[in-house]
């Protein structure tokens, strides 16, 4: 028996209404669900070869008729012209191929497509919906709400499930489209991987419409023989090309079904976390979960259980004797394995014997989670646990080269072969693909489609090649591309939103003009500070200036101190496509030998840049600060500055050390300086942390724009006074929209470190060097890092103060309602609320700060999206995301560098051992701002008579070259041979240490 | 978080309608003749609301006497099964039910010509037995309806449904599925006129996009008053029909 | 309902003479018409509204949540909205009670999901209006809300004990609950007469009412007396007592048939 088969009642003419009745089951409960559905007859078929649509159709909300897209002549195959109709799992599996222009230009997407899109992925439903909104002159796409007319829509059968009738449903869009085009001549296509539906399609009267599936379609295209690499790999078995070959033993354990998993969870016998995969050993995974204070271990690949670094898995808890502590083995993928072939499966290796699990009951693994969270309290073993279910997958495409030994050079044909990915906490991907030996010193794009629980290996497709392995440009867009950044030029609707005036562009003459205040009402609400002695001080070259300054002498002996930010925010306006671009990006990208701007030149280098000499509109924070640069009080004013110089750190100190300039320009900088280190000194005393990173620098020649040599980055006092000032910015910028917005204003947080982080390193620095660490309060921990000084190496406290950074949380940016008062806390700047706001041309944040304080001062009324939880709470998670692959960008890019610099230059530098395994150590060699590990093999030639101490972080060898014991220890300091060695196996450059 | 496609590229909404359409509109009046002097049944989309309007009439009690005009009590009893979940308690004493009811009651105090009725009390009882969103402006509807039924002289038609906005797209008549997604205004447009009885605004609307929201809303407002008016002369038919028929 | 003494006086002697004369001509077994409508609001699982044809009318949902029944026993929860009445007005608790204590009887089985959970079913009552003691008028709409109610069918595992499991439902296929509930039959009592389903004017000069259940085809408990009106109240004798339970098994299997075709 099944739910009452609602009927239509017609409303009027071309519009009934239905009623759709589900049922939804969440947390264990069942409610039913009544929604009304209407259903009308003026959807248009948007063909522009149809006579009839035109008829129909009637204007949105905006009074625009919609755009009949579909070509009147479409391309032609055996079959003749045709549209395509998309079933859901060609969507979901071949969307890079969808984007691809050189095939699928004329498309139907029938709406149930998109809906299940939706709710399969997210990012494909909006990779779909650009192409639809992006309809041109070689892609068409449209969606046709099928579901909405009356023509295409059906009800539900007795006992078929929504995936068959939403199958039919597709069905009868097809057949309907067919019927609606005859006289057109253009034939219907539906393609489809779902045998099913194709048998389906076919057992009905389908004289209407064809059915193939995506290797059939394509090997009908006129260019299919070059599209056929780019067709994803799914599971060969359920397509017709089965194989006896294929059928093997190998086998991952089955996820459990939904309902298990919703009751275990609920019932606290399995966990649901993020995996994070050791960067040391792809075989060890890490899952953080909230009733536990250190993470659950997952070891072996059976336990992993095809589980991805960042995916979000389901875990079970593994009985007590199979727990154990951190591996000390280093192990990564491309060395892993290395003759598994790719044509077939094999099943060797002891390693991926499942773990024996004795069958025990949900009760008793209650009693082991207790007994989980008080092990881990107590010792050093660490509960392990394996993953049951992936409830979420982080797959997206990935940058690769072909493993050379597993191409055959003697097939021309489609072989399998393993792509090894740049990520090394990653397994292989398999791919088919007839061109193999071409690509075999490329960098290759490839995109994960599948991982049955029979193959060791999962599945994938080729994407393209980014070009030859080590030339620049394949390997800057290989970090990019790895770490998510869009580097694409900007779009020309984005480029349309620029001022008309483009280079020419200029601040009005004066605030009271009466033209101008035509042309912009909001001008009249500007501070004109023309007047005042305004200077920018830069790194070097900088031609993005986001901010300047000024200081002037009051009457009363206090100082009017002024931080003027571009205003950027009055050319990029809310709900834009320019604004979209840059919430989209959230940060510019700096890299070695290149910026990925998040807007345009234009604005960036331009029209908001504080360029000295010329009139600039900005944002400018000015406080009255007393001798003691304490704020009596600040003000903020939307403005038209004109800065006076805009000088190099260097020169700004040069400058302010001479004597002889006595002008006022520099007085009020040496006021600025002066005020900067009374305002350095509060923060300290308040417990800000000073931290450290190995950053270096690359020097690049202006000429070959070869990377020439490394720097260790200097720091000047000039850098101290304008950041300084920049924080004191930002802090009152945060008080003020806060105030006006307590529920939505954009903050940045940094949350204090739990202390089980330190957990190690402090028992490292007990063991070695009698020294500790306090996490208390961020004061006691800058005060506990001052002391961590070893007499002898100066660089030990900065050695100390990099790897405490390891272990801090990230700062974070959220919306004020996210958190209660006392979690705005910044923890390393020991403030109780801040934000970013002094950057606004590199930093999305920034806009949203800007427009926020814009509101609270009146200038002019906030948008909704900033107003609104739910929205801000999409940018906050959008631009944490973004500046955290920004940051590895930038670090990646400097590894590759320093790679380079290297590969001229073999040399003897000193080094710190940072790691011990019971296998090798982590050696840091600051020079480089590099780290590597020394593998067993390398340091000694007998590698069973290497003892490994785990509590005093000692490995003890026979030296290879002197044949005598040597121990070494965290901590230590060694000489090590730096250079730079291509992986014969990956072409993978990287630092390889010798320990001397 | 909400990943619906609320108004779709293509100008449709989560259940087909376009942005300016207003849902099924059903009504019929005289429905418990036996139990009170006036009284109306209305299903707007799947709100289902029964009105029953007793009086004018003797006073309960003498504190509700008033020697000047009729005294009107609405009182609103929203079930607790008229939601997809069945709530645990009774919506009776809400906070947002008495809101509701006040200024219901307010509404219609101005729309009833209560002068002609001194000394007496008209109660009007409202019972919701499905909810789906707007349920406030089917009850004005529902309760105009049960006036007329029971012959209390009205100015003119109070006919009320909520406008949603979506970004800068106002929804028409938005259902509870909308509503989660989007901010809504109710609107009580009194007969063919731009005056508005009631006004209720749910969350934030951006003043600069009100313009639009209550364009629309009143639009909505005057085909609804159109769609009463037609069940009202077409009840009233029947029974001039019936009369005669019986004679 | 009020009644002038000339005309109470007039109902009184024809009810209790021997002919048993109804003001409307029934006979003394005999119902008056009773309009039954199903499925009446969607997003319930069951539903039902009653109207009797003097214009009393009962409103009822079922709506069904799955419970941990080793935490919660109780399956079957019945709430009862008179409409003019307080919650705690001594009618509505005294008709909650007792339709609680008749549901109370009703088997569970068919309510019981896996080894750990069940379905709670909650049986919302809303009588919009009514002209006489209503728990008859209650129980119909409760009985067919009841036999019309359509569960969500489990997908899941029956076993969940030793391998925890949240059920599990289909998306669109229901199960019929094909439940039963007990009816309750009002019988007035006028003189040495006994009559069903009495009326208004009836009950306005009974000198007691019966409430009588009914299930599966026999007489159950609980059985009470009713004070119908407030001026004619006296004692009765035990003897008429086993004439009404003689009258409602006589008859509502008829009744029930009547109400079902």
């Amino acid at each position: 028996m099944s739910t009452s088969v609602s009927t239509r009642k017609r409303l009027s003419e071309g519009l009934a209404v239905t009623q759709k009745v589900f049922i939804r089951s969440r947390n264990g409960n069942a409610t039913k669900i009544v929604r009304e559905h209407y259903l009308r007859n003026d959807i248009p078929c948007l063909s522009t070869a149809c006579q009839k649509c035109s008829e129909i159709v009637v204007p949105n909300a905006a009074n625009e008729l919609p755009k009949f897209v579909l070509s009147a002549d479409p391309m032609a195959i055996g079959l003749g012209k045709h549209y395509v109709v998309l079933d859901t799992n060609i969507v979901l599996l071949a969307i890079d191929l969808l984007e691809n222009p050189s095939c699928f230009s004329d498309v139907i997407i029938p709406q149930i497509v998109l809906d299940e899109v939706r709710n399969r992925s997210y990012p494909v439903y909006l990779r779909l919906r650009a192409l639809c909104r992006d309809s041109n002159e070689t892609k068409r796409f449209i969606v046709f709400h099928n579901e909405f007319s009356e023509y295409t829509y059906i009800n539900r059968q007795k006992d078929e499930t929504i995936n068959d009738r939403n199958d039919r449903a597709i069905r009868q869009t097809c057949e309907w489209y067919g019927e609606h085009l005859k006289e057109t001549g253009i034939k219907i296509v539906l393609v489809s991987n779902d045998k099913l539906n194709r048998e389906a399609a076919k057992s009905q009267d389908s004289d209407k419409y064809t059915t193939l599936n995506l290797n059939k379609y394509v090997d009908a295209l006129p260019n299919g023989e070059e599209i056929k690499d780019l067709i994803p790999n799914v599971d060969p078995k359920t397509e017709a090309s089965l194989n006896e070959e294929d059928l093997n033993e190998f086998t991952f354990p089955e996820y459990y079904s939904t309902a298990r998993i919703m009751g275990g969870i609920r019932n606290g016998v399995l966990y649901q976390g993020n995996i994070q995969i050791s960067e040391y050993n792809f075989l060890e995974g890490a899952v953080s979960l909230p009733s536990f204070s250190k993470p659950v271990l997952i070891v072996g690949q059976m336990n992993l259980n095809r589980a991805f670094n960042g995916d979000q898995v389901v875990v079970e808890l593994l009985p007590e004797s199979e727990w154990q502590a951190p591996s000390s083995v280093a192990l990564d993928s491309e060395h892993f394995d290395v003759n598994d072939n790719p044509g077939n499966e094999g099943d060797e290796g002891d390693d991926v014997v499942a773990s024996k699990n004795p069958i025990i009951s949900d009760k008793q693994r209650r009693m082991l989670a207790k007994d989980a969270i008080q092990a881990q309290k107590a010792q050093k073993v660490r509960p392990t646990a394996r993953v049951v279910a992936i409830t979420r997958r982080s797959w997206r495409q990935y940058v690769g080269q072909i493993a050379p030994n597993s191409v055959d050079l003697q097939t021309a044909g489609t072989q399998n072969v393993f792509i090894i990915l740049m990520d090394k906490c990653l397994p292989k991907i398999r791919i088919r693909t007839r061109r193999a030996a071409e690509l075999l010193d490329k960098r290759v794009v490839i995109s994960v489609d599948s991982w049955p629980a029979n193959y060791k290996y999962p599945l994938g497709h080729f994407v393209r090649d980014l070009g030859t392995i080590e030339s620049a440009q394949a390997e800057t867009e290989a970090l990019l591309l790895e770490h998510d950044v869009e580097y694409r030029p900007f779009s020309k609707k984005v480029l349309e939103c620029l001022p008309e005036e483009g280079h020419d562009w200029k601040a009005p003459v004066s605030v009271d003009d009466i033209e101008a205040n035509k042309a912009d009402p909001l001008l009249a609400k500007r501070k004109d500070l023309r007047d005042k002695l305004i200077c920018s001080i830069d790194p070097p070259g900088c031609v993005d200036i986001d901010d300047a300054l000024h200081a002037k002498k009051l009457p009363n002996g206090h100082w009017e101190v002024g931080v003027h930010i571009a205003d950027v925010t009055h050319f990029v306006k809310p709900g834009t496509a320019l604004d979209a671009e840059g919430a989209s990006r959230g940060t510019s990208v700096y890299l070695v030998d290149k910026r990925i701007d998040m807007l345009p030149m234009l604005l960036g280098t331009d029209l908001c840049s504080l360029k000295p000499y010329v009139d600039r509109f900005a944002f400018s924070v000015i406080w009255e600060l007393d001798e003691n640069a304490d704020i009596i009080n600040v003000e903020f004013h939307k403005s038209v500055i004109r800065s006076r110089e805009a000088f190099a750190y260097e020169q700004a100190q040069l400058r302010i050390d001479d004597p002889k300039q006595q002008d006022e320009l520099t007085l009020g900088m040496r006021a600025l300086l002066q005020l900067s280190i009374k305002l350095k000194q509060k923060r300290l005393e308040a417990g800000a942390l000073n931290l450290a990173s190995p950053e270096v620098k690359v020097h690049m020649d202006s000429e070959t724009s070869d990377p020439g040599e490394v720097e260790i980055k200097k720091l000047l006092a000039t850098n101290s006074l304008v950041e300084e000032f920049m924080l004191l910015a930002n802090i009152s910028v945060a008080r003020k929209i806060y105030d006006s917005f307590p529920q939505t204003a954009m903050l940045r947080r940094h949350a204090p470190p739990p202390a089980t982080n330190f957990e190690i390193l402090n028992e490292m620095l007990q063991r070695r060097k009698n020294m500790s660490i306090s996490v208390e309060s961020s004061k006691a921990l800058a005060d506990s890092l001052d002391r961590c000084e070893d007499p002898k190496d100066p660089y030990f406290n900065t050695l100390v103060r990099i790897m405490s950074t390891r272990c801090m949380m990230a700062a974070q940016y959220f919306y004020s309602g996210a958190y209660s008062y006392p979690d705005f806390r910044h923890y390393g700047l020991a403030v109780d609320i801040y934000t970013h706001f002094t950057s606004p041309i590199r930093r999305y944040c920034d806009i949203v700060a800007h427009r926020q304080l814009a509101g609270a001062i009146d200038y002019e009324p906030l948008s909704l999206d900033h107003r609104d939880k739910h929205k801000m709470d999409m940018i906050c998670r959008n631009i944490n995301r973004k500046h955290r692959n920004a940051q590895f960008a930038g670090r990646a890019s400097i590894e590759y560098y320093v790679g380079q610099v290297m590969k001229n230059n073999e040399s003897l530098e000193s080094g710190y051992v940072i790691k011990v395994f019971n296998n090798g150590i982590v050696v840091l060699v600051p020079k480089f701002g590099v780290e590597g590990l020394i593998r067993l093999e390398n340091l000694t030639d007998d590698t069973h008579s290497a003892e490994f101490d785990e509590v005093e972080y000692k490995l003890t060898f026979t030296s290879k070259d002197s044949k005598n014991r040597r121990e070494v220890f965290v901590f230590d300091q060694v000489q090590v041979q730096v250079r730079s060695v291509l992986d014969p196996i990956t072409n993978k450059r990287k630092a390889e240490l010798i320990l001397k | 978080m909400s990943r619906l496609e609320v108004y779709s590229p293509e100008g449709l909404r989560l259940d087909g309608r376009r942005w300016n359409e207003l849902r099924r509109f059903q009504a019929s009046i005289s429905t418990h003749a036996h139990s009170a002097d006036g009284s109306s049944y209305l299903e707007q989309g799947n709100n289902k609301v029964v009105t029953l309007v007793r009086g004018p009439g003797e006073p309960a009690s003498r504190g509700q006497l008033d020697g000047q005009r009729a005294t009107l009590r609405v009182s609103v009893n929203v079930t607790k099964f008229s939601k997809f979940e069945r709530s645990r308690t009774s919506h009776r004493n809400e906070r947002r039910v008495l809101e509701i009811q006040t200024s219901l009651r307010r509404t219609f105090e101005k729309a009833c010509l209560l002068h002609l009725y001194p000394r007496t009390a008209i109660d009007v009882e409202l019972h919701v037995l499905e909810q789906d969103g707007g349920v406030l402006g089917a009850m004005i509807n529902g309760i105009t309806l049960a006036l007329v039924d029971a012959g209390v002289a009205m100015w003119d038609y109070v006919a009320g449904v909520s406008v949603g906005l979506h970004d800068q797209t106002p929804l028409l008549d938005c259902n509870s599925l909308e509503e989660t997604a989007v901010s809504t205004v109710t609107l009580g447009v009194v007969g063919k006129t731009e005056k508005l009885s009631l006004m209720v605004v749910e969350d934030k609307i951006p003043l600069d996009r009100m313009e639009n929201v209550l364009a629309i809303g009143i639009a909505g407002a005057h085909r609804i008053r159109d769609l009463m008016d037609q069940e009202l002369r077409k009840h009233a038919k029947n029974r001039i029909d019936n009369l005669a028929g019986k004679q | 309902m009020s009644l002038s003494i000339a005309e109470e006086s007039f109902l009184y002697d024809s009810l209790s003479g021997p002919q048993r004369l109804r003001p409307d001509g029934r006979l003394p077994h005999q119902f008056r018409p009773v309009e039954v409508f199903t499925d009446f609001l969607p997003s319930s699982d069951g539903s039902s509204r009653v109207i009797a044809s003097d214009g009393s009318e009962c409103i009822v949902s079922v709506k069904c949540k799955v419970v941990d029944h080793t935490v919660e026993p109780d399956l079957i929860q019945v709430d009862v909205d008179i409409a003019g009445e307080r919650d705690d007005s001594l009618l509505v608790e005294s008709i909650a009670s007792l339709l609680n204590k008749l549901i109370g009887t009703v088997d569970h089985a068919r309510l019981q999901l896996t080894k750990k959970y069940s379905f709670k079913i909650f049986i919302d009552v809303l009588v919009l209006s009514s002209f006489s003691y209503p728990i008859s008028l209650i129980s119909f709409g409760v009985y067919f809300a009841v036999s019309a109610t359509q569960l969500p069918k489990l997908v899941s595992n029956f076993d969940d004990l030793e391998v925890e499991e949240l059920p599990m439902f289909d998306d669109y296929d229901l199960v019929p609950l094909e439940m039963r509930t007990p009816l309750v039959f009002t019988l007035a009592l006028v003189g040495k007469n006994v009559f069903l389903d009495p009326a208004a004017n009836e009950s306005a000069v009974a000198n007691n009412g019966l409430v009588v259940s009914w299930s599966a085809g026999t007489v159950v408990a609980p059985l009470r007396t009713i004070a119908l009106n407030n001026t004619h109240v006296t004692g009765f004798d035990p003897e008429l007592l086993q004439v009404g339970i003689k009258l409602v098994e006589q008859h509502a299997p008829g009744i029930v048939h009547a109400l079902e075709g």
